[in-house]
């Protein structure tokens, strides 16, 4: 796994700017996670995010990868942000106890949370599209489920119908993360 | 209690009225017998309730959008190549970075052979005048030094310097970059003031009224009055000297890092204010941009641009930044809600 990025970075330094979509579309999603869990806000970190994988790109040719790419990307991304918030103290005022909390806690807890949510998120998507509507409706909506059932007009039965599938759904595809889950979520 | 199936027992819609918080008085009682019947529905209970709340915390990533976000860095990618790419770009670095080379090699020589410069008279010799309307003109001296003048500026000099001295006469802007010849010190003329110079590259801003400006690049410049000479103000890299009203001498150092692109084509903004963005650009491009909102004060700007047209920069600046650009009867105004 680390040696294809490690190869895919070589095609980088040459040129190939469809190597670069590739590392593109395989982190950008958890760095921007992990940028909002030191910025507790998911544009800035959207923006952060994305100027990394430019300077990255513009610098291609001198950047050096002492560890691992990955590593590269999340210590880039880990930077910006500090500097962000540097930068940009009336902004970060109020996220700034949120934000120095993460900062000094262990980084590597900080990059398995983010790989985390990264991936929950990932199998929330994969749900049948009915079911990972109504579980997002109310997970991320925070809908109340006679809410969901009276807006597509079905009963609030088949709401919790729906949410239980997706959760068994979860449960089964999750597995292998649910002792890691369960550390996280007790350490928060 | 069915030993092998864990909850035979429960509603799973229950479970799920219950994490919503949607349960009733008496559900909650079912709910709670549930429970504590057997340790291995509280487990199971325990994982529902952790994906629960761990899908509740990834939320944020519905914004996250893969593709939209590719185009973005994508176009911005594209645009720095087009940047890049443009010719006239890398033929202006190529002069510079020849430029500075030079530079770096008379200032060593400075080192060695500072001395005080021998002034006598010269005789009469034959004069040329050099006057830049727009854009800049290089000259090349009789001794090898050169001199780019910029907009609005003219040069007088011998066509050969004979004498002890090396002068020239300059009103408006230039650069030099003075061969270095011990025995002949370089003596710049404007108006008011006299420059002296050691072997160097530097600056000379006469286009000022009632001011002269001297900003040094490499080596050791001298600025005094014509009318005092005795008092000499040393300019080293770094430091500008000027000259007010024909007798006040002050020094600072120089915080104007585009002090020399109208020579280098070359602009660079390092979080740099708006404002100050603004100002550089209208001395580079001889326009009048105007900043509009008094919000767009908290935007910075850090950027490099290199010879590009005024509409370049412009679209470059609305990529970056949260701007509109207003143009209305050749006035060309900014605005925007600010930055965060």
């Amino acid at each position: 796994m680390q040696k294809t990025d490690e190869l895919l970075f070589k095609s980088i330094q040459e040129g190939d700017l469809d190597a670069f979509e590739n590392l593109f579309n395989k982190y950008y999603s958890v760095l921007c996670i992990y940028a909002h869990s030191l910025l507790a806000d998911m544009e800035s970190a959207r923006d952060i995010t994305q100027d990394v994988f430019l300077t990255i790109y513009e610098n291609k040719s001198s950047v050096a990868i002492k560890s691992s790419v990955k590593a590269y990307f999340y210590r880039a991304v880990h930077n910006a942000c500090l500097n962000y918030l540097k930068t940009t103290n009336v902004h970060a005022k109020h996220h700034l106890q949120i934000a120095s909390q993460n900062l000094i806690s262990d980084n590597h807890d900080l990059m398995v949370r983010a790989e985390l949510e990264a991936q929950i998120f990932e199998e929330i998507q994969k749900l049948p599209p009915q079911c990972r509507n109504i579980f997002q409706m109310n997970r991320f909506e925070g809908r109340k489920n006679k809410d969901i059932a009276a807006e597509l007009g079905i009963s609030v039965r088949t709401v919790e119908t729906q949410i239980s599938k997706a959760l068994k759904i979860l449960r089964q595809n999750l597995a292998h993360l649910i002792p890691t889950i369960l550390l996280l979520t007790s350490a928060a | 209690m069915m030993s092998n199936s864990v909850n035979p027992h429960i509603d799973q819609e229950l479970l799920v009225r219950y994490l919503s918080e949607e349960t009733t008085t008496s559900e909650n009682e079912a709910v709670r017998r549930w429970l504590s019947a057997d340790e291995r529905n509280k487990a199971e209970y325990d994982q529902l309730k952790m994906l629960w709340e761990a899908s509740g915390k990834v939320k944020e990533a519905v914004s996250v959008n893969i593709k939209g976000d590719w185009k973005k860095v994508k176009s911005r990618i594209d645009n720095n190549q087009r940047i890049r790419s443009l010719p006239s770009a890398k033929e202006k670095r190529g002069i510079l970075t020849h430029l500075i080379r030079v530079a770096a090699v008379v200032t060593l020589l400075v080192t060695v052979y500072l001395g005080w410069p021998v002034f006598s008279d010269w005789g009469p010799v034959e004069m040329i005048t050099v006057t830049v309307i727009s854009d800049t003109s290089t000259v090349v001296l009789s001794d090898g030094s050169r001199v780019v003048l910029n907009r609005n500026s003219r040069l007088v000099y011998p066509v050969e310097f004979k004498g002890n001295v090396r002068t020239v006469t300059l009103e408006g802007e230039a650069f030099f970059e003075v061969v270095e010849d011990p025995s002949k010190p370089f003596l710049i003329k404007t108006g008011e003031a006299i420059t002296e110079v050691v072997g160097t590259s530097f600056t000379v801003n006469a286009g000022i009224k009632n001011k002269v400006l001297v900003t040094v690049l490499t080596g050791e410049v001298l600025l005094y009055p014509n009318a005092n000479q005795e008092h000499k103000l040393s300019i080293v890299p770094g430091e500008q000297g000027q000259l007010k009203n024909g007798s006040e001498l002050t020094k600072t150092q120089n915080e104007d890092i585009n002090f020399l692109s109208w020579k280098s084509g070359i602009l660079v903004f390092r979080s740099t204010p708006i404002d100050q963005v603004v100002q550089d650009l209208n001395t580079y491009y001889d326009l009048s941009i105007k900043v509009g909102s008094s919000a767009l004060k908290s935007c910075m700007l850090t950027a490099t641009f290199e010879r590009q047209s005024f509409e370049d920069v412009l679209a470059e600046l609305q990529l970056v930044l949260p701007i509109q650009i207003q143009s209305n009867e050749g006035n060309i105004i900014l605005t925007g809600v600010g930055c965060k």
